[in-house]
């Protein structure tokens, strides 16, 4: 196990807090890019997936509004993007882009990571449709609670996984 | 720095995503305490700061207050491996007192944007029925008000990574 001096993990926590900082002004110029890259797909998908899955649905885009609806049998779901977990997917890319290894590591980061919340924001909605159509009493504790505490651990999950498994250390400067 | 701690990312989710699931009814009975505790110290500084009105408890739906972000955040420190008991339980009564200050520095926050809003849609001869708050002559267009208000969705998961992350490299 590689064990950072203190010094390296004050400078990544600098790092790391001002480029949060800098995505937070940025993020409200940028947003409407995640509509149709992002929010759209990744309702589509879950649309498709939860129809395969026994539960009718008709998907409305108002992606200019900030959101796609999901009209099931019982219920209308409002998919924006705090749902889709691109806020947490954020958090992910910045602890990968100011992370000290080489860029290639990096890149593959941040492919891994977009791939990886895409999918886990369609298992997400398509989990909360289900719920919905079997399970209708459990919708608020799953939707409110459980899927929005899971973010943080699942952030945690695959930056550890990236920079155990794919992210090859900068050697030390002298 | 030193994320290598958790080298087995798989179990570490799996024990976070089971300590989670069991906390958060215990944080639901706690929610009231800890709203009651907050809403008092909103409602103190608000007062200090020249807030014309009241922080009403209840106002704010409760899960979106407390039990996801603060089941995550303890959860998370449980679920961090080769760490002792005491690490732990320093780190959560740390995260949690952190949570509290910061919750309630935002809500104040908060409160003066939107009396920052009236405020500005007022005319001057309006304006002086009014004490104006000490903060409310934020600007609407400010920094502050941009990092406040766009930043509402990724802050307390910000703040738990930061504190984890300077955790991990003190045992």
């Amino acid at each position: 196990m590689i064990a950072y001096n203190r010094q390296s993990q004050t400078a990544f926590v600098l790092r790391f807090v001002l480029s949060m900082v800098a995505l937070t002004v940025l993020y409200s110029y940028v947003e409407p890019l995640f509509g149709y890259t992002y929010l759209y797909p990744l309702s589509f998908l879950s649309a498709v997936l939860l129809d395969l899955s026994g539960v009718p649905n008709d998907l409305y885009i108002h992606i200019d509004q900030g959101f796609c609806a999901l009209q099931m049998e019982r219920n209308l779901f409002h998919i924006e993007y705090e749902c889709t977990g691109v806020f947490t997917l954020c958090i992910y890319l910045v602890t990968v882009i100011v992370y000290p290894v080489v860029w290639v590591a990096k890149v593959r980061g941040i492919a891994l990571g977009i791939s990886a919340f895409f999918a886990y924001g369609v298992l997400r909605v398509l989990g909360l449709g289900l719920i919905s159509h079997w399970l209708p009493s459990w919708l608020d504790f799953f939707h409110i609670y459980l899927m929005v505490a899971l973010n943080l651990g699942f952030l945690l999950f695959l930056w550890a996984f990236w920079v155990n498994r794919w992210a090859p250390h900068l050697p030390a400067k002298k | 720095m030193n994320i290598l701690v958790l080298q087995r990312p798989f179990w570490f989710f799996a024990i976070f995503a089971l300590t989670t699931l069991l906390l958060l009814p215990l944080w639901n009975g706690l929610a009231d305490w800890y709203m009651a505790a907050l809403t008092t110290l909103v409602n103190t500084a608000g007062a200090w700061t020249g807030l014309p009105s009241q922080f009403q408890f209840g106002a704010m739906p409760q899960e979106q207050a407390i039990n996801p972000g603060i089941a995550a955040g303890t959860a998370l420190f449980i679920a961090t491996p080769e760490r002792s008991v005491r690490w732990k339980i320093s780190w959560i009564v740390f995260l949690i007192a952190f949570l509290y200050l910061f919750q309630s520095l935002i809500l104040l926050l908060q409160v003066h944007i939107a009396y920052a809003h009236f405020f500005a849609q007022l005319s001057l001869a309006q304006r002086l029925h009014y004490d104006v708050p000490m903060l409310s002559s934020l600007r609407t267009d400010s920094l502050l008000r941009s990092l406040v208000e766009s930043g509402r969705y990724w802050t307390k998961s910000l703040c738990f990574i930061l504190i984890w992350i300077v955790a991990i490299g003190r045992r």
